[in-house]
């Protein structure tokens, strides 16, 4: 089997996102202390029925943008997280093909494997990139798992809505060497709710904190997304 | 029965909170991220949230139209309002 050393995803462009939405948490920030000042106005500045109604609709406002503000700030920071560790993964993968052009054979973004004219340093060689290039595998399966898990964690709608995938890596096949070879995780997996219950059994209450079933451990998030209120009967 | 206001105070309410609605309304503009495998949730993440802060910048701007509103009526009024006002100026605010 060959390594595949493609990457999907774009670090710079997650880092604008999260720019932008840093840049979006400041004005709601700003929005959030001026509201605040709003609903203690001063009763001697506006008296009556309407001065409450006002100051109890900036409160209600207040309420809203403060909601809004953690989730800006929440899902900025993951995608920086992101971003930086998709930049160590990529930073893994020309490391691949660069000892590929050196040592191996290079198709694209593929390093196949060594055929049987190839030499016990060429093997040696490609075990040896084969293994980095699975660690750099897992470490992007767990930056999408983190990054899914920040999603339904700050999700300001109904996070039913957003039909999250499962988490976690698939486990390898039995006999294979861990890390020997990897694929890249499919582009555009499914976004079904079918998909989305299967990442329900991993987060529902009362489900261990720490899975153990797949390569990888995943610690859930305290605050997770249980789409039909928390029930884990199913 | 009277109620007082003070007409300079919450109209400088009413222009920040509109500048706050439209501060927060043109901040939302952000770009989707490209995370690969999962850009369509992230996608679909950001426009929920853009959606939302929309909403709520909304609400500043009709907040701060409604006070301009009362404002003024109340400057009609020389800032005292009777209870009858006062009544019909709360639903501005709902």
């Amino acid at each position: 089997m060959s390594v595949d050393t493609a990457v999907d995803g774009d670090p710079g462009s997650c880092r604008r996102t999260a720019g932008r939405l840093h840049e979006l948490h400041g004005e709601l920030a700003e929005a959030r202390a001026y509201l605040r000042g709003q609903a203690h106005l001063d009763p001697a500045r506006f008296e009556g029925l309407s001065g409450d109604a006002y100051r109890g609709r900036c409160a209600a406002i207040g309420r809203t943008v403060d909601t809004a503000a953690e989730s800006c700030r929440g899902l900025g920071r993951a995608l920086s997280e992101y971003a930086d560790g998709l930049d160590d993964v990529l930073a893994v993968m020309v490391g691949a093909r660069d000892v590929a052009r050196r040592e191996l054979v290079l198709h694209g973004h593929t390093i196949p494997t060594p055929g049987g004219y190839a030499t016990d340093r060429q093997r040696h060689v490609y075990r040896t990139v084969a293994a980095s290039v699975a660690g750099a595998r897992r470490k992007e399966a767990r930056l999408r798992d983190d990054w899914l898990s920040a999603i339904a964690r700050y999700a300001i709608g109904p996070v039913e809505d957003l039909c999250l995938p499962l988490l976690g890596l698939p486990p390898e096949p039995p006999g294979v060497v861990p890390g020997a070879v990897v694929s890249r995780p499919v582009a555009g997996a499914p976004r079904t709710s079918t998909v989305a219950g299967a990442v329900v059994s991993r987060l529902v209450a009362g489900a261990p904190r720490t899975s153990t079933t797949g390569i990888t451990s995943t610690t859930v998030p305290d605050s997770v997304w249980v789409p039909w209120g928390g029930s884990h009967d199913a | 029965m009277t109620f007082i206001i003070d007409p300079e105070v919450l109209e400088q309410s009413s222009r920040d909170l509109i500048r706050h609605g439209l501060d927060v309304g043109e901040a939302t503009r952000i770009p989707f991220p490209d995370t690969g495998a999962t850009a369509g949730y992230s996608k679909d993440a950001i426009e929920q949230l853009t959606a939302h802060v929309e909403t709520t910048a909304g609400s500043l701007r009709e907040v701060g139209e409604a006070t301009e509103r009362v404002v003024a009526i109340a400057r009609l009024t020389d800032g005292e309002v009777g209870k009858l006002f006062d009544l019909t100026l709360a639903g501005a605010f709902r």
